[in-house]
C-alpha cells in the first residue's frame, strides 16, 4: 500500500519514516487515557459491581439507550429536514434561515438545561402565567415535566441537531439535482424521490453528523445530571465521587467506550462508499421554487429549532444578565473573557497542527497502522471530559514523581511538578479530546485532493514539508478554518477538563458559569453563560460562511 | 563525574525552557494581574478548594491583606481535587484542601493526604464534633439540612422528625434532589450512624414512596416545587432558602415567601448538619502559615462573614447571625461527630440505591 | 392523428434558463426527433419542459393528444410517462444496475418487475453486470444502463439530453447507431437534444434546428444538409464553407467557376451571393480544375481534407481520396459541383 515513488531518494525516505514514527508516538501518548481505561478491565472487578448490577446498572443502560435513541431520532428529524429544505428549496429568507439554523451550536447543553428549567419548571414563568391566567392550581392542568428523560432528549436534540444539519446540508447541496429529477421522471413523486434517492445518497454524511451528536450525548454530564436522568456518564461520576471507586468508574467507562466504538465502526462502514455518492454537480443546481403557503410553512418549520434552540434561551439569559449587570465585577469578568478566548485559540491551533500532521502522514502512507491511529485518536471525543482529565492527570503525576526522584538522585534537588497543574497539560488534554474534530474536518478536506497531485509533486522532487505547505494547505484552506472554529467553540464550552486540570488562579467563563449555576445562582450565571454563547456565535457564523456557500 | 555535571546542566536547562513554554499563557494571565502583584508578598499559600471561588475568595483576600501572604486558588469538585493531590504526591504545591462536606475530608484523610496539626487556637475555635478526632481536618462552617413546607397546605405541627417523612400520610408529597447529592448522602449516613442499617433501609423505602416526582434539579428547585404546589414539603439546605429570601429575583423571592422552614429532630438528637472544612496537606511546605489561615477562617470575624453574607451557620453559637437566620430561631444541631458521616457515606449511597432513590 | 408529441407555440422564460419563443413541432409515433442547436439556444429548456421540470410561459405541449403542459397547468413529471436519459446519466450510485433499472417500475408484481429487468438487461446486453454498482461501469455501460432504466417503465416518449456527450468519439458513433437501431426495433418515439450534428444525423428522422430560442428549420437530416433555408442553418450544418461571390444576370460566377442553374439564380440582374460549398462538392480534377493553393492538409484515413485558399483569401475545404497527395503550398486543381451548392442572396450592395 505504501507509495514510495522511485524518485524519492534514500535520505528522503528516512525523513518520511521519522515522521511516520513520530505520528505513532504522538498517537500512543494521546491514547494514554484510553489505554488506562481499557486496562482497568484487566483489574479484578470489585463488589461494587455486584451492587451496581443489583441496583442501577439496568437503569444506566436503559436510560442511556433511550437517550441515544431519542436524541438520534430528534437530531435526524430536525437536522435532515431542515438541511434538505434549506439546500434545495427556494423561499424568502432562505439564506438567513440557513445560517441561523446553526446558532444552537453555540449553546452549551448544560446552559440550555438550566434556562429551560427556569422557564418551564412548575415555578417557571410559563406555568405561573398559566395558573394566574386560568386561576388553576398545580395539577389542575397537564404540563410535561421538563426535568425528565424526555426533557433531556429535547434539550440535547435542540443543541446537537446542527451537527446533522451541517453535514447533511453539504451533502444535499452537493447532490446533482438531476438524480432527483430522474427519479421523478421514472414515476416517483417528490416524497418518494426524497426517501428513495436524496436521503440514501446523503446517508453517509448524515450518519457522520449523527455520530458526532450521539458522542456528545454519551459524554454529556451537565444536562442529564441536572435533569436527574441517570446515564452511564452520571454513573461513572457517581461511582467515582460518591462511592470513591475510581477503578470501578474506569471499568464502567470502558464499557461506555465499547458503545462508542461500535458507533464509530458503524459510521466508518457507512462512509465507505461516500466518494461515489457525492458526484458534485458542476452546474449550479437549480432550487425548487415553493408556492406561497408551502414557503410559509417551510419558514415556520425552520424557525422552530432556531427559536427553541437559541432565541428563547438566549432571550431568557439576556433578561437575567441585564438584571444582574450591576452585581458583576467588570475587571474580573474581563479576565474570564480573555482567559477563555486565549485558551480556546491556543487549543484550536494546537489541535489543527496535530490534525494536519496525522492526516498528512495517513495520506502519505495510508497503511493499516495509520488507519488504526486516526481511529484511536477519534475515540477521544466520545470519552467524557472528566475521564480524559483523570486519565491524563494520573500518568502526568506519575511522570512528575519519577522525574523528581531522578533529579534528586542526579542533581540533589527537586524540580517540582513539571507537567501537573500547568496550562501545557490542560492543552494536552484538550488535544486528546478535541483532536478528533479537527482531524475529521481535515480528513474530509484531504479526501477531495486527488492522489495524483501528491504523486506529481513528489516526482518533481518536493519534500514532505513542501508537499504540505505548497499543495495541501492552500487547497485545504476551508477545512482548516472549519477545524479551527469547531475546536474553538468546543473549548469555549468545555467544563470538566478545565475544572480538573487548570493551574492556580485560572478561571474561564465556563467555570464561572458552572460555579454559579451549581450554587444555584442561575441569574448570576447568566452573564458568563451568555458570553460563552455570544463568543461562540462568532465562529459559528464564520463556519456558515465557509461551508454553506450557496452556488448562486 | 563530569558527565553528571553536564547532565545536571542539561536537565535544568531543558526543564527551564519547558517551564517557560508551558507557563507562557500563565504568565500572560498574571501579567494583566488577578488582583495581586507577586513582588509585594513575602510568602505564598496554595489552596485546592471545592468551595466555589465566590464563596471563599473574599475571606482569602482579607487574609492576604492582613498578612501579606499571596494566596493561589484552584477550585473544583472535591473528588477531582483529591485525585489531583494524590497524583501529585509529595511534590504537590497545595498547602490546603478545602471541601464542602465531611465525607470528602474523611476520604482525603484515609488516602493519607493530610498532616495533623495540633493547635490550641484551633481546638478553641472549633467544637470537637466538627473536626477530626486526630486533628487532621477542621470544620469551617455549618450547613443544616432542614424541612421546608408549604405555608398554605402544611402546618408545622404536622412535622417532627426526618423519620416521620416516611409516613404514608406524605405519599407523593415530598420533593428532594438526587441521591448523587452529598447532603442527601450525609443525611442518610447520619441516620445509619444513629439507627443502623435495617432501620435506615426501611425508612428509605417509605421515604422514596413519598416522593412527588423523580428527584432532579437543585435545592432551590425543590423549594420552588413546594411553592408551585407540586409537592408539600422538601428537604433542603437552609442557606438556599435564605439565599432565595434575599434574592433580587422576584420569582425566587416569591417562591421563598410561600414556604417556611422547620427544624427537624429537635426532640431527638438534633437537626442533621454537615460542614465545610479544611485540612493541611502532607506536601505543604508551610504548615505554620496554613494553620494561621485556618485560625483566621475560624476567627470571630470570618465566622461572622459566613453567617452574614453566606447564610451558613457559624461554628460557635456566640456569633451574630443575619436577620433571616435569626428569624428561624435557635435550633438544636446534631452532636454526632461529622467524621461518622464520612465513614458511612458509601453505605448510605448503597442503601439509597437499593431503595430506588434516583 | 398519429402525433405522439406535439408542441404548439411554446414559450419558456425562467430565470437562469435560456429563453424559448414560439416553438411548434410535432413528432409522429415511432420517430426519432432531434433538437439541434448551439449551446444556449434553449434546446435543453424545451426538453426539460416536456419532461415537466420547467413551467411554460405560453403555448401547450401535448402527449398523445393530451395536454401535459400549458401556462395554467403542469402535470407533475412522475405522472407524464416520459422517459429521460440525462446528460450525466444520473444513475443512482447507491443502487445496483438491476435496482437502477427496476426503479421506475412501480405498478408491477415482483415477478413482472424481474422479467422486465431481465428483458432490459438483454436489450442492452449487460446481463453479466446486473449486480454491479454504477461506479464500477465504464461510461458506455453507464449510458446503456441509463437508457434501459428510462425504457423500463415503457414510457410514451423517450427524451435524451446530450446522450453521448460524456463518451469518447469512437464509442459515440458506435453507440449512436446501436441506440438508434434499438429504438427503431421497438418503435419507440424519442426526442434527443444535441449540439453535435453528427449525432443528430446518425440518430434522428427529424431535426428541429433551433437558433436563439426559435425554430430555424425543421426537416429530415438530408433536407437540412442539402437545403438549408437560412445562412444560420447552412453555417451550422455540415462542414461547408460560405463563400462570398459575385454573379451576373445569367447566373455566371464572375470568378469563372461556372454557371448557376435557373433554380439557383433567377434574378433579373447580377449581384452578390453567399455560396455554401461543402467539401464533397469540391472535386479534384487534374485537367479542367481551377488551381487553388493548399494552406492546410488533414489526413482522415480514406481521405485528405484540404483547406484551399482562393485568390481573395477566402478558404474552402475539399475532400479528396487519399491517393491524391499534395504538399502544403502546392496548387490543387479542383472543379465544383455547383448544382448542389446552396445560394444565398446577400442583401445590400
Amino acid at each position: 500500500m505504501e507509495i514510495t515513488p522511485t524518485t524519492v531518494s534514500a535520505a528522503h525516505r528516512s525523513h518520511w519514516l521519522t515522521l511516520r514514527n513520530m505520528a505513532t508516538c504522538l498517537t500512543a501518548i494521546l491514547a494514554m487515557p484510553l489505554f488506562l481505561i481499557m486496562a482497568s478491565l484487566l483489574q479484578p472487578f470489585s463488589d461494587t459491581w455486584q451492587h451496581l448490577s443489583d441496583t442501577l446498572l439496568t437503569e444506566y443502560v436503559i436510560n442511556t439507550s433511550l437517550l441515544v435513541f431519542g436524541v438520534g431520532i430528534g437530531t435526524l428529524l430536525l437536522g435532515v429536514s431542515s438541511a434538505w429544505l434549506s439546500a434545495l428549496c427556494e423561499f424568502p429568507g432562505r439564506k438567513l434561515l440557513s445560517w441561523a439554523l446553526l446558532l444552537p451550536m453555540a449553546m452549551p447543553a448544560y446552559i440550555i438545561a438550566y434556562t429551560y428549567s427556569g422557564i418551564f419548571d412548575s415555578f417557571g414563568i410559563l406555568q405561573i402565567l398559566i395558573r394566574s391566567t386560568f386561576g388553576w392550581e398545580y395539577g389542575d392542568y397537564y404540563f410535561p415535566q421538563i426535568r425528565s428523560l424526555g426533557g433531556a432528549i429535547c434539550m440535547l436534540t435542540l443543541v446537537l441537531y446542527p451537527y446533522v444539519y451541517l453535514l447533511a446540508r453539504v451533502a444535499f447541496s452537493g447532490q446533482s439535482l438531476t438524480t432527483f429529477e430522474s427519479s421523478r421522471n421514472l414515476g416517483r413523486g417528490p416524497w418518494n424521490s426524497f426517501f428513495c434517492v436524496s436521503l440514501p445518497l446523503a446517508r453517509p454524511a448524515i450518519i457522520a453528523g449523527l455520530s458526532l451528536a450521539l458522542m456528545e450525548t454519551l459524554a454529556d454530564y451537565g444536562a442529564v445530571s441536572y435533569f436527574g436522568v441517570n446515564t452511564f456518564t452520571t454513573g461513572i461520576f457517581r461511582t467515582w465521587q460518591g462511592l470513591g471507586e475510581l477503578l470501578t468508574a474506569a471499568q464502567l467507562c470502558a464499557f461506555l467506550l465499547v458503545f462508542v466504538l461500535s458507533l464509530i465502526l458503524f459510521e466508518r462502514e457507512s462512509r465507505k462508499r461516500l466518494r461515489y455518492y457525492q458526484n458534485f454537480a458542476h452546474a449550479k443546481t437549480k432550487l425548487i421554487p415553493l408556492k406561497k403557503w408551502h414557503a410559509a410553512s417551510v419558514i415556520i418549520l425552520l424557525s422552530f429549532p432556531i427559536i427553541m434552540g437559541f432565541l428563547l434561551p438566549a432571550t431568557q439569559l439576556t433578561l437575567w444578565a441585564i438584571n444582574y449587570w450591576q452585581k458583576v465585577e467588570k475587571v474580573d469578568f474581563f479576565h474570564l473573557l480573555l482567559n477563555s478566548i486565549t485558551l480556546a485559540i491556543a487549543a484550536s491551533v494546537i489541535c489543527l497542527v496535530f490534525a494536519l500532521f496525522l492526516s498528512f502522514i495517513k495520506r502519505r502512507f495510508g497503511g493499516h497502522r495509520e488507519l488504526v491511529q486516526t481511529e484511536v485518536v477519534k475515540l477521544g471525543y466520545a470519552v467524557p471530559g472528566t475521564v480524559i482529565a483523570v486519565g491524563i492527570m494520573l500518568p502526568a503525576g506519575w511522570l512528575d514523581q519519577k522525574i523528581n526522584e531522578l533529579s534528586v538522585l542526579w542533581i540533589d534537588d527537586t524540580l517540582g511538578l513539571i507537567f501537573s497543574g500547568t496550562l501545557g497539560i490542560l492543552l494536552f488534554a484538550y488535544l486528546a479530546r478535541f483532536l478528533s474534530i479537527s482531524l475529521q474536518a481535515i480528513e474530509s478536506g484531504m479526501s477531495t485532493i486527488k492522489p495524483h497531485l501528491d504523486e506529481s509533486a513528489l516526482s518533481l522532487g518536493a519534500s514532505p514539508s513542501h508537499l504540505l505547505s505548497r499543495i495541501h494547505l492552500p487547497i485545504l484552506r476551508p477545512s482548516l478554518f472549519t477545524a479551527l472554529l469547531l475546536v474553538f467553540v468546543e473549548v469555549l464550552k468545555e467544563l470538566p477538563i478545565t475544572l480538573i486540570l487548570r493551574p492556580f488562579n485560572f478561571n474561564t467563563l465556563a467555570i464561572r458559569t458552572y460555579e454559579l449555576a451549581s450554587e444555584e445562582q442561575l441569574m448570576d450565571a447568566a452573564l458568563p453563560a451568555l458570553s460563552i454563547v455570544a463568543i461562540g456565535l462568532v465562529p459559528v457564523l464564520l463556519i456558515t460562511r465557509i461551508i454553506i456557500q450557496d452556488k448562486n | 563525574m563530569r558527565i553528571i555535571t553536564v547532565l545536571n546542566q542539561l536537565v535544568k536547562r531543558t526543564m527551564k525552557s519547558i517551564w517557560i513554554f508551558l507557563s507562557f499563557l500563565c504568565t500572560m494571565n498574571s501579567a494583566y494581574g488577578m488582583g495581586y502583584n507577586s513582588d509585594t508578598f513575602d510568602e505564598e499559600l496554595n489552596i485546592y478548594s471545592a468551595r466555589k471561588e465566590a464563596l471563599i475568595k473574599p475571606l482569602l483576600d482579607q487574609f492576604s491583606k492582613k498578612t501579606g501572604t499571596k494566596i493561589n486558588l484552584i477550585t473544583g469538585t472535591g473528588d477531582s481535587l483529591i485525585a489531583r493531590l494524590k497524583s501529585e504526591g509529595i511534590y504537590s504545591p497545595a498547602d490546603l484542601l478545602l471541601t464542602v462536606d465531611a465525607g470528602r475530608l474523611y476520604r482525603a484523610q484515609r488516602a493519607g493526604l493530610f498532616q495533623p496539626m495540633i493547635s490550641k487556637a484551633l481546638s478553641e475555635n472549633i467544637p470537637p464534633h466538627l473536626r477530626s478526632i486526630d486533628d487532621q481536618w477542621f470544620g469551617l462552617s455549618i450547613r443544616a439540612r432542614v424541612i421546608v413546607y408549604s405555608r398554605e397546605r402544611v402546618t408545622p405541627d404536622q412535622l417532627a422528625t426526618y423519620e416521620a417523612l416516611a409516613d404514608p400520610r406524605w405519599r407523593k408529597k415530598i420533593c428532594v434532589r438526587s441521591s448523587s447529592n452529598i447532603y442527601n448522602q450525609s443525611l442518610v449516613a447520619g441516620m445509619l450512624t444513629s439507627k443502623g442499617i435495617e432501620f435506615t433501609s426501611a425508612w428509605l423505602e417509605g421515604l422514596v414512596k413519598n416522593f412527588a416526582r423523580n428527584p432532579s434539579g437543585g435545592d432551590r428547585d425543590q423549594i420552588k416545587a413546594v411553592a408551585a404546589g407540586e409537592c408539600d414539603i422538601a428537604l433542603v439546605n437552609s442557606y438556599y432558602l435564605a439565599g432565595m429570601l434575599s434574592s433580587g429575583d422576584p420569582v425566587e423571592a416569591t417562591a421563598a415567601s410561600k414556604v417556611a422552614l422547620f427544624w427537624p429532630d429537635q426532640n431527638q438528637q438534633g437537626t442533621h448538619i454537615n460542614i465545610t472544612g479544611v485540612g493541611i496537606t502532607k506536601s505543604s511546605s508551610n504548615p505554620g502559615l496554613a494553620t494561621n489561615l485556618i485560625v483566621f477562617l475560624t476567627s470571630d470575624e470570618s465566622q461572622k462573614w459566613y453567617a452574614q453574607v453566606n447564610n451558613e451557620f457559624p461554628l460557635r453559637e456566640d456569633i451574630e447571625l443575619n436577620d433571616i437566620l435569626k428569624s428561624w430561631g435557635a435550633y438544636k444541631a446534631s452532636q454526632v461527630n461529622v467524621s461518622e458521616l464520612g465513614r458511612q457515606n458509601v453505605a448510605a449511597i448503597k442503601a439509597m440505591d437499593r431503595a430506588g432513590w434516583k | 392523428m398519429n402525433e405522439q408529441l406535439s408542441l404548439n407555440r411554446v414559450s419558456i422564460k425562467y430565470p437562469n434558463t435560456a429563453a424559448v419563443t414560439n416553438v411548434s413541432f410535432a413528432l409522429p409515433r415511432g420517430e426519432i426527433g432531434c433538437l439541434l442547436g448551439p449551446s444556449g439556444c434553449g434546446k435543453t429548456s424545451l426538453l426539460r419542459a416536456i419532461a415537466g421540470f420547467e413551467p411554460i410561459l405560453d403555448g401547450q405541449i401535448k402527449l398523445k393528444g393530451n395536454i401535459i403542459s400549458s401556462p395554467s397547468f403542469r402535470q407533475p413529471p412522475e405522472q407524464r410517462s416520459v422517459g429521460m436519459v440525462f446528460q450525466d446519466f444520473a444513475l443512482f450510485p447507491h443502487l445496483t444496475v438491476q435496482q437502477n433499472i427496476g426503479f421506475g417500475i412501480t405498478q408491477a408484481t415482483k415477478e413482472q418487475t424481474a422479467i422486465r429487468i431481465k428483458e432490459m438487461l438483454d436489450l442492452i446486453s449487460l446481463q453479466s453486470l446486473a449486480q454491479r454498482y454504477p461506479h464500477e461501469l465504464s461510461g458506455g455501460q453507464q449510458q446503456r444502463v441509463a437508457l434501459a432504466r428510462a425504457l423500463a417503465p415503457d414510457p410514451e416518449i423517450l427524451l435524451l439530453d446530450e446522450p453521448f456527450s460524456n463518451l469518447d468519439s469512437v464509442r459515440r458513433g458506435q453507440l449512436a447507431a446501436e441506440v438508434r437501431s434499438l429504438l427503431k426495433r421497438r418503435r419507440i418515439t424519442a426526442l434527443m437534444v444535441t449540439h453535435d450534428q453528427d449525432e443528430a444525423f446518425a440518430m434522428s428522422d427529424q431535426i428541429v434546428l433551433l437558433d436563439q430560442g426559435s425554430v430555424a428549420q425543421i426537416g429530415s437530416p438530408k433536407d437540412l444538409y442539402h437545403y438549408p433555408v437560412s445562412i444560420f442553418a447552412a453555417d451550422f450544418i455540415g462542414a461547408g464553407k460560405l463563400i462570398n461571390l459575385e454573379v451576373d444576370a445569367a447566373g455566371n460566377l464572375l470568378n469563372g467557376w461556372g454557371k448557376l442553374s435557373n433554380k439557383q439564380w433567377s434574378e433579373k440582374s447580377g449581384g452578390r451571393i453567399k455560396l455554401l460549398i461543402r467539401p464533397d462538392l469540391v472535386i479534384f480534377d487534374k485537367e479542367k480544375g481551377h488551381p487553388l493553393f493548399i494552406v492546410e492538409k488533414l489526413f482522415q484515413g480514406a481521405n485528405y481534407l484540404y483547406h484551399l485558399a482562393m485568390a481573395d483569401g477566402q478558404i474552402l475545404s475539399c475532400l479528396a481520396p487519399n491517393d491524391i497527395d499534395h504538399a502544403i503550398g502546392d496548387e490543387l486543381p479542383v472543379r465544383f459541383k455547383l448544382d448542389q451548392a446552396v445560394v444565398f442572396k446577400t442583401e445590400g450592395t
